[in-house]
């Protein structure tokens, strides 16, 4: 039987304790404090990896594996860079491998039902505006699986997140006029994509 | 079409829809979520080294794959080439055969070589000689000429007439 994680904080939320502290007290084994990483950073690795990957069903293992990667790398946290940082460089990374095999036609690749298209609409939207958000996404995703994951990720970062050229560098590893480079590519096929009218992707 | 126009058609039919967007997660989900990680990390801190070790589906693949290309290695023949007019087989000597009973038994002393026969004019055999006949046997059985020398001696023909002589009584 496995302790569950305490999904309620353990500090109060007057208690600002930074990320540093945090860390260091989960890689020494505090799984409390690992438990408060988890929480703290849980909706933005969710979104984040959603934007990259599209809503597909596999968000779930690939979140859980992004999280024990990040509780085994952990004791290697120096501190040179954020915890943010070094967490979406995870996030980012598992990302894009999981792009990779998809390509490769290694991992499952399904079409996108109404279920999990569900999960990005507007809340509060009628239904007639739900069903064609979501037919749009629909499309949009199937565009996108025309770019390569390293484009793909840099232009969810850059042209939807509205992140700086440095910071998207910063993330995926790369020079800034690499990822201005692949933004640039990103832009023309997925101009192609639209052009050709019908997407055959394999969303 | 110019790029401010499909970077605006991009920002407008892609960009725009995809900022809106927002995944968000209900407190199910993430309840959910917790457990499977923390299930796992107690997993881990059970048996660390497994981590390492490889995941029984690709143990498992791995083995697979080894008898797969065991098998193939075993049952494998190289293309077969035109097979070439058959030739008779080369002798054999009796050594490959199965064990039968042989039909030609060697005599005792083969293994001594050839037997050594005497000179046909010798009358004396030496020792491990075989016995040598001067004519052959079908050849002392047929009587391919008449001998009469002894009808001669005996009287019986007459040298001096083809008529049988008869023997007469003389007296002195």
């Amino acid at each position: 039987m496995t302790r569950p994680l305490p999904i309620q904080s353990v500090r109060g939320p007057g208690d600002a304790v930074d990320d540093m502290t945090l860390a260091r007290a989960a890689a020494a084994g505090d799984r409390r404090a690992f438990a408060d990483l988890y929480r703290r950073h849980l909706d933005s690795v969710y979104a984040r990896l959603t934007r990259v990957v599209g809503p597909a069903a596999e968000r779930d293992d690939l979140v859980q594996q992004i999280f024990l990667d990040l509780y085994r790398a952990l004791p290697r946290f120096r501190g040179d860079a954020a915890l943010t940082t070094f967490l979406h460089r995870i996030v980012l990374n598992v990302a894009c491998e999981h792009l990779e095999r998809r390509q490769r036609g290694r991992a499952r690749s399904e079409p996108l039902d109404d279920r999990q298209l569900e999960t990005l609409t507007a809340p509060g939207a009628s239904p007639e505006q739900r069903a064609r958000q979501r037919q749009e996404l629909r499309r949009l995703f199937q565009h996108l699986e025309h770019l390569s994951p390293k484009r793909r990720a840099a232009f969810m970062l850059v042209a939807v997140e509205g992140l700086p050229l440095e910071d998207a560098a910063a993330l995926l590893n790369a020079s800034a006029p690499a990822i201005k480079q692949r933004v640039l590519e990103a832009r023309r096929e997925l101009a192609e994509a639209m052009d050709r009218g019908a997407p055959e992707g394999r969303t | 079409m110019k790029a401010a126009d499909r970077d605006s058609r991009i920002e407008n039919e892609l960009v725009a829809p995809l900022r809106e967007a927002r995944p968000t997660l209900d407190e199910l989900h993430r309840a959910r979520l917790a457990g499977a990680i923390e299930a796992a990390l107690d997993l881990e801190k059970q048996a660390p080294a497994r981590r390492r070790a490889p995941r029984p589906a690709a143990l498992g693949g791995l083995l697979a794959a080894a008898a797969i290309a065991l098998m193939t290695g075993l049952t494998w023949r190289p293309p077969r080439r035109p097979t070439p007019p058959a030739r008779p087989a080369p002798a054999t000597v009796a050594r490959d055969l199965p064990r039968t009973t042989p039909l030609l038994v060697p005599y005792p002393g083969a293994h001594q070589g050839a037997p050594k026969t005497g000179a046909s004019t010798s009358l004396v055999a030496l020792p491990g000689e075989r016995a040598r006949a001067a004519r052959s046997t079908m050849d002392r059985c047929r009587p391919t000429m008449f001998f009469s020398s002894a009808l001669r001696i005996t009287g019986t023909i007459s040298p001096f007439s083809s008529a049988t002589a008869m023997p007469t009584l003389t007296s002195r």
